[in-house]
């Protein structure tokens, strides 16, 4: 069995509650997935626009502007490129314009004084988008690509662990909630738990089974997922693209679910969905935050901590929406 | 005016309103700044009428006009320090809603594109509402390296130089 670490949900916020959230399973924080576009885990000092911000937290240009390029628009900061962390310009096909134009949207809504990290998250999943891709290309430099985080095979590896014990795939036990909870878990959890074991059936000839872990018969133990179904899901990662890879790593990270992070691709990534697996992103919030909905409910909102978090992972999983979207033609 | 038309002039709506309302806030502080800079220059034209005035030997023509000169600049800076950037009426437009139009059309009208920009909308409310609460729970974030050391100052007993 691999081995598990169970944290309480929000860390110090629950515990300062006093409402201890029953699941929710994080793998400790690597150093990947950096929160803002400058890059917080390494000291990095390339000159660019990201890490100039993230250094300085001045507002240091006046317009912001999209350049056409052939296919691509080239996000530009009075006439000179922005650059990821790493250095590379911030580049977008011509068939995500939208992004582009909330991309100039962010940049331009910034306040004068006071930059904040949190206040750039589209320029921060598109920059590890990006960086992804260019680590990964020809000229791939096997220290940037540890620097940050981005080997393939050991982001899939750490995603994988989510899969044991994925959000939605952990059932409350009766007794809460006079059973509330856990009826709500069976009508959301269980018709989607059959549809994605459908959807990882393609990647493999055996049988898909996921494993689900039932709090009144389990008890209190760890879960894991057969061989078969870790390599469907590994041959499934291994079949995205990088900038799919990198929004499907985010959404995972902030729901805490892999199947979380199947059905944002499959709803706005995906030209050709499976059947089901089509999800708002609002729907998507509400299978990941079940259990704190449940909580509100009974104890009520605490200030600081569930009003925060609400917002939080969803203007998360939004951004991750957004930097994923294709218009299906 | 079918349904998926009126939607997707919801979604429009929602999209707007979102940006004009997360637009709020940069747009005031940026012209806050224009503000102060513009007092500083006016403060700085009075000093130098005043010098004139002072000179001795001065013709009274020019004085008078000096005089003149110094009220209208007295009358500038009260009306600029008397305005408020939060009251402006230009904070309820975006100024480029051109584009966004132009972009919106270009999508085709069916549900799934209705719905993004439905989380286009959301995406910016949460961001914005986040940022606020943020800034709400942690008072001293939003304070300016001066302020802070000044802060810190006062708060045994000293004062920052003066400079």
């Amino acid at each position: 069995m691999p081995q598990m670490h169970r944290f309480f949900s929000g860390s110090i916020n629950s515990i300062k509650t006093g409402i201890i959230q029953h699941r929710c399973y994080v793998i400790p924080r690597s150093s990947y997935a950096p929160t803002l576009g400058g890059d917080s885990t390494i000291e990095n000092n390339l000159k660019t626009e990201t890490n100039r911000l993230s250094k300085t937290s001045q507002k240091f240009w006046k317009q912001v502007s999209i350049k056409e390029d052939g296919s691509k628009l080239l996000m530009q900061l009075d006439s000179k490129s922005i650059l990821t962390p790493l250095g590379n310009p911030i580049v977008i096909d011509k068939d995500r314009r939208l992004l582009a134009m909330l991309l100039q949207k962010e940049w331009e809504t910034l306040p004068n004084k006071s930059i904040k990290p949190h206040l750039l998250p589209l320029t921060s999943l598109v920059s590890r988008c990006i960086d992804l891709e260019s680590v990964h290309g020809e000229n791939g430099d096997p220290d940037l690509m540890a620097k940050i985080g981005g080997d393939r095979e050991k982001i899939a590896t750490d995603l994988l662990r989510y899969l044991d014990t994925d959000t939605l795939l952990i059932f409350s036990p009766h007794y809460e909630y006079e059973g509330a909870l856990r009826e709500a878990q069976n009508n959301l959890y269980l018709p989607l738990i059959s549809t994605v074991e459908q959807f990882l059936k393609r990647y493999t000839p055996s049988e898909v089974n996921l494993r689900v872990l039932d709090s009144d018969t389990d008890g209190l133990r760890g879960n894991s997922q057969a061989a078969s179904t870790r390599e469907a899901a590994k041959k499934f990662l291994d079949s995205l693209s990088l900038w799919d890879l990198a929004v499907f790593e985010n959404t995972v990270l902030t729901s805490k679910s892999f199947i979380c992070g199947i059905l944002m691709l499959q709803s706005k990534a995906s030209l050709k969905p499976s059947r089901h697996l089509e999800l708002n992103t609002e729907e998507i919030v509400r299978a990941a935050t079940l259990e704190i909905i449940h909580q509100v409910e009974r104890w009520g909102e605490v200030e600081d901590t569930h009003d925060v978090d609400k917002r939080d992972v969803r203007r998360k999983l939004h951004a991750a929406g957004i930097v994923a979207f294709r218009e299906r033609g | 005016m079918g349904p998926l038309q009126s939607e997707a002039l919801h979604a429009y709506k929602a999209v707007i309103k979102a940006m004009v309302r997360s637009n709020k806030k940069s747009k005031i502080a940026l012209r806050l700044g224009e503000k102060k800079q513009e007092i500083a220059v006016l403060t700085y034209k009075r000093m130098n009428v005043v010098r004139e005035m002072n000179v001795k030997n001065i013709d009274v023509l020019r004085k008078s006009r000096l005089v003149r000169d110094l009220q209208s600049l007295n009358r500038k800076v009260e009306t600029l320090k008397n305005s408020d950037p939060s009251r402006d009426r230009k904070l309820h437009f975006i100024e480029d809603s051109g584009s966004i139009k132009k972009e919106f059309l270009s999508h085709a009208l069916n549900e799934r594109n209705i719905i993004h920009f439905k989380d286009v909308a959301s995406f910016l409310t949460n961001q914005r509402e986040y940022d606020e609460l943020i800034e709400r729970y942690n008072p001293g974030t939003k304070l300016s390296q001066e302020e802070i050391v000044k802060r810190t100052a006062e708060r045994v007993g000293l004062n920052v130089p003066f400079q």
